[in-house]
């Protein structure tokens, strides 16, 4: 039986009566088709989704209500949920590119391009080795002096940014990855009638 | 005070099997987290208001708070400045995933002034870690 508290979506509900899947909604005939396997795999996801959401680390701290602490602490296995089945495919997608803690993520090469970037605003190191002339020689041989001089312009991840950001997404991130997917598929039990914490 | 908090902070980090030089490093990230949740919380209030919502007396209590906790956490850091920006810089990329569910330009306008923010800290106190 399904815990009343995370029924399916009434979209989905009403997705299924019809036995319609997104495209313009067909009459329903009197006691009209079961549900397919998709439907019924969409329809519990999408409640999973939605009890993931309200289980997010943002409700259990007990800020549930905030706007703030749901757009900072959303739960990103329900928006990779969403991408999957939906509702609001194209938004989580575009969500899921930039938070997933996996090598698919952007922010990291992104983060990475950028950091690599030379600082405009930073001053440049330069660096003057003289070579090729000796203390002792009495006679000075100018030819045999060389000046190298090198310049290192510090990046924009060495001197704006510094490396405590990077560090800090990956902890966070796999911090919360795993909490987000085990509420997820906690959600999963409780939307399919299976026991549940 | 802070001398004890770094010594303590330092010897549970090498009893975890952190390596010497990284310590000051792990040290800033593991600060970065309650920092991280105190921005949050200073954020309540400005969220709303960008979201053009009331502001509760609840929500400033709350901001308080945070802007206690970002106070404490930091400044038990000697990189206090590299603490603030990695919790303010993670802040803003969370902030560029809301802004991307909530479709408020207000909050990319959040996000990119946190990250700007974030940027000042760093300069301000940046981090060396060797």
């Amino acid at each position: 039986m399904v815990d009343e508290r995370w029924a399916v979506p009434a979209t989905a509900v009403v997705e299924l009566r019809r036995g319609g899947g997104g495209g313009a909604p067909a009459p329903a005939p009197p006691g009209g088709p079961l549900p397919s396997l998709w439907q019924i795999t969409k329809s519990v996801n999408q409640c999973a989704a939605s009890y993931a959401n309200q289980h997010s680390l943002a409700s259990d701290l007990g800020w549930g209500n905030s706007r703030a602490a749901n757009i900072f602490l959303g739960n990103d296995a329900a928006t990779l949920s969403n991408i999957a089945f939906g509702p609001n495919r194209a938004g989580s997608a575009v969500s899921w590119l930039f938070s997933n803690p996996s090598n698919a993520n952007l922010i990291g090469p992104t983060a990475r391009g950028i950091s690599a970037l030379p600082n405009p605003f930073a001053n440049p190191t330069y660096t003057v080795t003289v070579g090729g002339a000796s203390a002792s020689t009495e006679t000075f041989d100018v030819t045999a002096i060389s000046l190298d001089v090198s310049k290192t312009v510090p990046t924009v991840g060495e001197s704006l940014l510094g490396k405590t950001i990077g560090g800090f997404f990956n902890a966070l991130t796999w911090i919360k990855a795993p909490f987000d997917v085990g509420v997820y598929v906690n959600g999963l039990a409780a939307c399919s009638g299976f026991p549940h914490f | 005070m802070r001398e004890r908090l770094n010594t303590g902070i330092r010897k549970l980090l090498l009893r975890l099997g952190v390596k010497q030089q990284k310590v000051d490093y792990y040290r800033d990230i593991a600060l970065c987290f309650p920092v991280f949740f105190g921005i949050i919380m200073a954020l309540f209030p400005v969220v709303d208001l960008l979201m053009g919502q009331h502001v509760t007396g609840t929500d400033l209590r709350t901001a308080a708070e945070g802007l206690v906790i970002i106070f404490v956490f930091s400044a038990i850091s000697p990189n206090w400045g590299d603490v603030l920006a990695g919790a303010l810089g993670v802040a803003a990329i969370r902030g560029g995933i809301g802004f991307l569910a909530t479709r408020s330009l207000s909050i990319l306008v959040l996000s990119a002034a946190l990250l700007v923010l974030a940027a000042v800290c760093h300069r301000l106190r940046p981090g060396n870690y060797g």
